[in-house]
């Protein structure tokens, strides 16, 4: 086709023409069909994963969170009912604060009367 | 002279669409590749023809099938699948070409490229692109994608006047700008 047609006004043919013209102008796109259908399946798999863990990801924080704040709260409920004096020294130097290997001279028995 | 009610083909594709639609809600993958097939090809070809440009087509023909299935819920009728992935996908390709506006298009290097052969096919692209969005969808759904009036109705998510409206103002257009390019050739 060509722009000869133009040259020679037909009015009558114009229309049908056009119309023509615009069908033979389509483009045609080669695709190879499988390799797009399979991108499409993967695509959306993956996306399904990806908004079922948006979905579920504040829940899956909030469970975790509340799970160690609650552990938290029972290791110390527990260990408040047997709580034993903090010892930073262990062994004879723990036994020597204790008991003195000095004997301290004794204080007056009965208070001091100024 | 137009056919303003659904033909059985539309009628009945609808209905083959639903049933898989059912399917497809229920994750069967099989379902999903049915419709696909059913929809692959005109639907990379319209947007083709709209974009200008086949490898982008291809693009926009599996996001729109992505979305689709995605937004699935949001279908009111099943029926109606072939006018919902339409025009998600003719959406897709107005904004990609409101995104590429400044770029040259493919016929547009073909010209820079093969300096003067030029074919008819770049010429009616290249009138095309002069028209506005609606009126060149409308008229390449209609006369390169021959859909129904129904369809472009769907598709572009407009009354049926509309599009006869569209359509015959696209033609006036284009024969205009066809008889302009052409006399400027001579």
């Amino acid at each position: 086709m060509n722009f000869s047609f133009r040259k020679r006004h037909y009015p009558e043919l114009e229309e049908p023409f056009l119309d023509g013209l615009l069908k033979e102008s389509r483009i045609e796109p080669i695709v190879n069909e499988e390799k797009f259908n399979r991108d499409i399946l993967r695509l959306n798999r993956v996306g399904i994963v990806k908004r079922s863990f948006v979905y579920w990801s504040p829940a899956i924080v909030g469970a975790s969170v509340a799970s160690m704040a609650l552990l938290a709260l029972l290791q110390m409920l527990t260990s408040s009912s047997n709580m034993k004096p903090i010892r930073i020294l262990n062994g004879d130097a723990a036994q020597r604060i204790e008991r003195p290997s000095v004997p301290l001279p004794e204080g007056p028995q009965t208070p001091l009367i100024r | 002279m137009f056919n303003l009610s659904l033909t059985p083909n539309i009628a009945s594709r609808g209905v083959e669409d639903a049933r898989f639609l059912e399917r497809c809600r229920r994750g069967e993958e099989e379902a999903l590749t049915v419709l696909i097939d059913r929809h692959r090809a005109r639907l990379i070809r319209v947007a083709a023809n709209i974009l200008r440009d086949a490898n982008e087509a291809e693009d926009v023909a599996q996001e729109a099938f992505l979305k689709a299935f995605r937004e699935l819920h949001s279908l009111r009728e099943d029926r109606a699948f072939s006018g919902y992935i339409y025009r998600i996908c003719v959406r897709l390709c107005m904004d990609k070409l409101r995104q590429k506006r400044a770029e040259p298009s493919e016929f547009d290097r073909v010209i820079e490229h093969e300096g003067a052969q030029v074919d008819n096919k770049i010429v009616v692209h290249k009138l095309l692109a002069q028209l506005s969005d609606d009126l060149r969808n409308t008229l390449i759904l209609r006369e390169m994608e021959q859909l129904s009036y129904e369809e472009i109705a769907e598709a572009m998510n407009v009354p049926v006047g509309t599009v006869r409206s569209r359509l015959h103002v696209a033609r006036e257009r284009f024969r205009e700008l066809w008889l302009t390019a052409t006399k400027d050739s001579q």
